[in-house]
């Protein structure tokens, strides 16, 4: 450390630190624009001028390393004139625009014109009419450029792309590309560094957003997950060929990592701002790669507390209380999972058929709640929920929402016409599910198309899904719809349901074609039917897959509210019972694995802090490191197309129940997570300071 | 210096270390009043041969030709004397410089081919003048080295002390540029010192029949050829410079742009980091300072002195010359000139772009240019022979 006196500040500094880092650390502005504190000094814009005592004419600050002893000046008459001058000198060729410029009140030319109080009127000045281009994800006005290179050293020096460089043509300077080729074609890796370092608007986010939104605007793939997995830092651990590490930070907030690679919904994936180049990392498939492919090195690092002597029961195994169950167990207390059903899974066990979730793969998984030292009671089912508080400290409803709703159609009460779940559930057990040959599903959702391809499974001999969505809304996933349609399910979408026909069992399904429809205030859907439209698909089967409801009713003992159990405090799982607590798809309808996954660990934080825990569930079993800088340029980077997902073949798909979707190899995968724009690197470059930033800084005289 | 000096590199490897520092430490750096001697005694990662940015297409290149072996001695000896660990030699490019490349080889010097020499790249080396090696070289063959400057682009020595006029001709002389800096012509009767050269060798005279603020003008766009474009002060100063020289041949300058030149110019010289910025701030200070008044000609007085600037030239017909034949009306690409068969013809001034095409048809050579005051001229048209003054 070395110590000096900077406008008769003491102050101290790491030695080989400049003058200028070394004021700004301790709080006192000098002003400066192609200084950044993540980037290579080259002292060009000379705002930094500094008198130090001894050195006689005025230094750069940037170029100055602190040494002990000095005495430094910031300010003087002298200083301030030679300041403004350099001002007055870049301003003369940038625009007066600020008003209309979407850098307003960020931008740190801006505050340094008001700052140092100047305007280029003495100037000739310099605007050259460069077009505005838009790229994927941003935006070059370059017009405003005050050619400060911070750009160009972030590109060349921070990531070793080199992408961007300072360009002459005719006397006159710009920012550029190698032959002022697009981004796209010249190796950028659309890291986003530029945008980050650029001090006024010249290269701007394409999608604006305020310092508060960046974190989530910027790594959107982690915004959009409900559990916030660090998606990035996984993807490069895979990149890297490290999967046992790669592994650890899925596990750090994931405990079902091989089942969610095959049945997420892949928020994360919709998001990615790699789909605005190409197409959007496959994150879903790369985690499948890990689960198989990471060895147990995190378990080492697991944690568990000492116990705590308090006792909690979990009320369903299916994903959310499996979650809660694990973090609570972990937590130190000791955690009972009661179960209705013979194996822990839930929807996953009972729901999602095995062709998208083999069951070793479940059963491997969910093996660690028994490990995590929770006693599990299968077969076990709750009547009345709150009555378990005689026994334990607390209790965890997360029974989900497993009985299908039956719409209220002539006929719907037919012999023939079965519940979605009941028949899925009883296609899981191996239990007779009452289907005909000739069935027709009603609903366009993923339960639709787990009904459909089930059947198709076990023999039907022709399978349809109707639904009320055209074929673009349906809101299965496309590549559901996709495989079903190669399997042979047929799919009348825009059709209303207007009678299930047949005497005493089901003979068909009459259906009209609907232009569209939309629901009135009090949710009961309004159709607009195509009269001469009807028809009637034939059947032996109806299976309904048109919503589910909780399997409790008002008898629970809980309060509930619209038939879903009512949780009686904004932001928190507290039933009307004290001590009793509700999530998951029993709260608020059906949603995604991931988020009951979220819901079952906000409820572990939320019963722990209850039994006088910290709440604090986190983990840490990735080895803490940062990621380097470096990306190094990589032509063709931008056009990388995702590894298209292998299947089985059809005609394999329909005879029996094996998985129909293959994994990753070890290349698809690194090739996949080498797509990655890897969007986190930016946030460690260290965002902009503006002089208000400074304590007690007011602008030049 | 002008000779292939491959003597001194025999001494250069040879002697020892504290005698070579000694012998060399009174050879001057070239653009410089000081000496080598004063910059032997800092450490240094390198000492690196090179031409200034300003200068790199001078005729100091020409010494990569004439004296090969002297450079090569010159650094090696440098090298030896202040300890660095290691030498490089800078070129501008590859093409012309095969004798100095060979000479390079054979003293395992390492070379890089640079059309601009980065001098932040260089900021813990010692970067020195072609021509301060090739008097290092003078020194050690035992010859007092001379000055190299270039007259009309051709490399010539002369001896410390003694007048650099003597190889120009002293008639008619407004000016004499040295490099990029511009004196008055008592300059020529000055000893010749190193110092002369700091922004170029090159020694051209400026006659009365030039403006100099033209020829300043043109000094400066050829400094904003050479700017690398990343110090601020000099990317953008010397972008003000050529528009303020541009505005006072142009007549749209005011005399304050003058009071804003010099600020630039004074920042700019200190702050310079490589000789481009400097030159330029130079050419500009030095004309501010030595030619003042021809500038305030152009800017108070509406004048260029030596009648180059167009923009202060006024073309009008001399009623007592003109025949009424019409040739002018029909040459000016303006259509400003009226007229009529048997009519004087009238230039309306204030549309005149002062192309100069009337006068060069005119049969009667009746259309003059001038600087100064127009004489009265009829104000309608009138028939040729009509007109008194």
């Amino acid at each position: 450390m070395v110590s000096l006196t900077i406008d008769g500040k003491q102050i101290r500094a790491e030695k080989g630190t400049s003058v200028l880092e070394a004021a700004l650390q301790n709080g006192v502005y000098i002003p400066h624009l192609c200084h950044h504190p993540d980037l290579p000094d080259i002292g060009a814009c000379r705002l930094c001028l500094v008198e130090c005592e001894g050195l006689g004419a005025p230094q750069l600050s940037c170029q100055l390393e602190a040494q002990d002893g000095m005495n430094v000046r910031t300010r003087s008459p002298g200083i301030d004139r030679l300041r403004r001058l350099s001002m007055e000198l870049l301003l003369a060729r940038h625009p007066e625009d600020c008003s209309t410029c979407l850098k307003y009140g960020q931008c740190e030319l801006q505050t340094l014109i008001q700052y140092l109080n100047v305007s280029a009127a003495r100037m000739h000045r310099h605007i050259r009419s460069i077009p505005k281009r838009a790229y994927p994800l941003f935006r070059h006005e370059m017009v405003r450029c005050v050619l400060c290179l911070r750009c160009v050293r972030a590109c060349e020096d921070l990531r070793g792309v080199g992408v961007l460089q300072l360009r002459k043509a005719d006397l006159e300077f710009y920012i550029g590309t190698v032959r002022d080729k697009l981004l796209q074609d010249a190796g950028c890796r659309f890291c986003g560094a530029c945008a980050e370092v650029c001090p006024t608007g010249a290269i701007l986010d394409a999608a604006g957003f305020t310092s508060a939104e960046k974190n989530d605007a910027l790594l959107p793939c982690v915004a959009n997950c409900p559990i916030r997995l660090d998606i990035p830092r996984y993807l490069r651990f895979v990149r890297e060929g490290r999967p046992d590490d790669a592994l650890a930070v899925l596990y750090e907030k994931l405990p079902f990592p091989a089942t969610l690679g095959r049945v997420c919904n892949h928020r994360c994936e919709s998001a990615c701002r790699r789909g605005q180049l190409t197409d959007p990392v496959s994150i879903r498939g790369v985690k499948r790669y890990i689960a198989d492919a990471g060895g147990a090195k995190w378990k080492s690092k697991e944690r568990k507390s000492p116990p705590t002597g308090r006792s909690v029961c979990v009320v369903g195994g299916g994903p959310a209380g499996m979650t809660a169950a694990l973090y609570l167990a972990k937590k130190g207390h000791r955690v009972t999972l009661k179960e209705a059903m013979p194996k822990l899974g839930g929807m996953l066990q009972y729901g999602i058929p095995p062709y998208r979730l083999p069951r070793d793969i479940l059963d491997a998984e969910t093996a660690c709640i028994r490990e995590a030292g929770v006693t599990v009671e299968c077969g076990c089912a709750v009547e009345r929920p709150a009555a378990l508080l005689a026994e334990y400290d607390a209790v965890l409803v997360a029974t989900g929402a497993g009985k299908s709703a039956r719409l209220p159609i002539p006929g719907s009460g037919l012999d023939g016409v079965l519940p979605g779940l009941d028949f899925l559930r009883n296609a899981a057990l191996g239990e007779e599910t009452g289907m005909g040959k000739k069935v027709v599903v009603l609903g366009g959702g993923n339960v639709a198309f787990d009904c459909a391809r089930t059947a198709v499974r076990l023999g039907a001999l022709s399978v349809s899904v109707a639904c009320l969505e055209s074929r673009e809304e349906m809101p299965a996933d496309p590549e559901e719809i996709e495989q079903a349609a190669e399997e042979g399910v047929a799919i009348y979408p825009s059709r209303s349901f207007e009678a299930i026909c047949g005497e005493k069992r089901v003979t068909g399904v009459r259906v009209m074609t609907i232009r569209g429809f939309r629901f009135d205030e009090n949710r009961n859907a309004i159709l607009e039917k195509i009269s001469g439209t009807e028809e009637v698909l034939e059947a032996d089967t109806v299976i309904f897959a048109v919503g589910q409801r909780p399997s409790y009713g008002p008898e629970c003992g809980l309060e509930l509210k619209n038939g879903y159990i009512a949780l009686i405090e904004p932001g928190s799982m507290k039933t009307s019972v004290q001590g009793v607590f509700a999530c998951g798809d029993a709260v608020y309808g059906t949603r995604s694995v991931i988020e009951a996954i979220a819901a079952g660990r906000e409820a572990a934080s939320e019963i722990d802090v209850f039994l006088g825990g910290d709440g604090d569930i986190s983990e840490t079993l990735s080895p803490e490191e940062r990621a380097g800088p470096k990306i190094s340029p990589a032509e063709g980077f931008s056009g990388l197309k995702r590894v298209p997902e292998r299947l089985l073949p059809a005609e394999d798909r329909r005879s029996g129940f094996a998985e129909c979707a293959c994994a990753l190899t070890e290349d698809g995968a690194r090739f996949e997570a080498g797509r990655c724009l890897q969007c986190d690197l930016r946030l460690q470059i260290r965002p902009a300071r503006l002089w208000t930033d400074y304590e007690g800084k007011e602008a030049a005289p | 210096m002008l000779g292939d000096n491959t003597a001194a590199l025999e001494s250069a490897l040879s002697l020892p270390a504290e005698t070579l520092r000694e012998k060399i430490s009174s050879a001057y750096l070239y653009g410089a009043e000081a000496t080598l001697g004063s910059v032997l005694g800092g450490r240094c990662r390198a000492v690196v041969g090179a031409l200034p940015n300003a200068d790199a297409d001078g005729a100091p290149a020409t010494l990569a030709s004439l004296n090969p072996h002297g450079l090569i001695a010159g650094l090696l000896a440098v090298k030896r004397a202040c300890g660095a660990p290691e030498a490089l030699l800078v070129l501008p490019r590859e093409e012309g410089f095969a004798p100095l490349l060979q000479a390079a080889a054979q003293a395992d010097i390492p070379v890089e081919v640079r059309d601009f020499l980065d001098v932040r790249a260089h900021k813990d080396d010692l970067v020195l003048h072609w021509a301060t090696l090739a008097a290092v070289s003078d020194i050690l063959a035992g010859n007092p080295p001379e000055i190299p400057a270039a007259v009309g682009g051709r490399l010539v020595e002369i001896a410390p002390g003694k007048a650099i006029g003597s190889n120009l001709p002293a008639e008619n002389l407004k000016a004499v540029r040295i490099g990029s800096t511009f004196y008055t012509p008592a300059v020529l009767g000055e000893p010749a010192r190193p110092g002369l050269f700091a922004t170029g060798s090159a020694i051209e005279p400026v006659s009365n029949d030039a403006c100099i603020v033209q020829a300043a003008f043109e000094q400066v766009m050829k400094l904003r050829q050479k700017c690398c474009g990343k110090c601020v002060l000099c990317r953008e100063g010397l972008f003000q410079f050529g528009e303020i020289f541009r505005g006072v041949t142009e007549a749209k300058s005011a005399l304050s742009e003058l009071a804003l030149a010099g600020e630039i110019g004074a920042a700019l010289i200190d702050a310079a980091v490589c000789s481009v910025g400097k030159a330029a701030s130079s050419c500009m200070l030095s004309v501010l300072e030595g030619f003042g008044e021809e500038l305030k000609s152009h800017i108070q007085g509406k004048k260029c002195p030596s009648g180059r600037c167009q923009a202060f030239a006024r073309y009008y017909v001399n009623p007592m010359k003109c025949r009424g034949c019409g040739v002018c009306i029909e040459a000016c690409p303006e259509n400003c000139i009226e007229g009529a068969p048997g009519y004087i013809s009238m230039i309306d001034d204030a549309a005149c772009t002062k192309c100069g095409k009337c006068a060069e048809v005119c049969p009667e050579g009746a259309i003059a240019r001038t600087q100064n005051r127009i004489p009265n001229l009829p104000r309608r048209l009138t028939k040729v022979g009509r007109f008194r003054r």
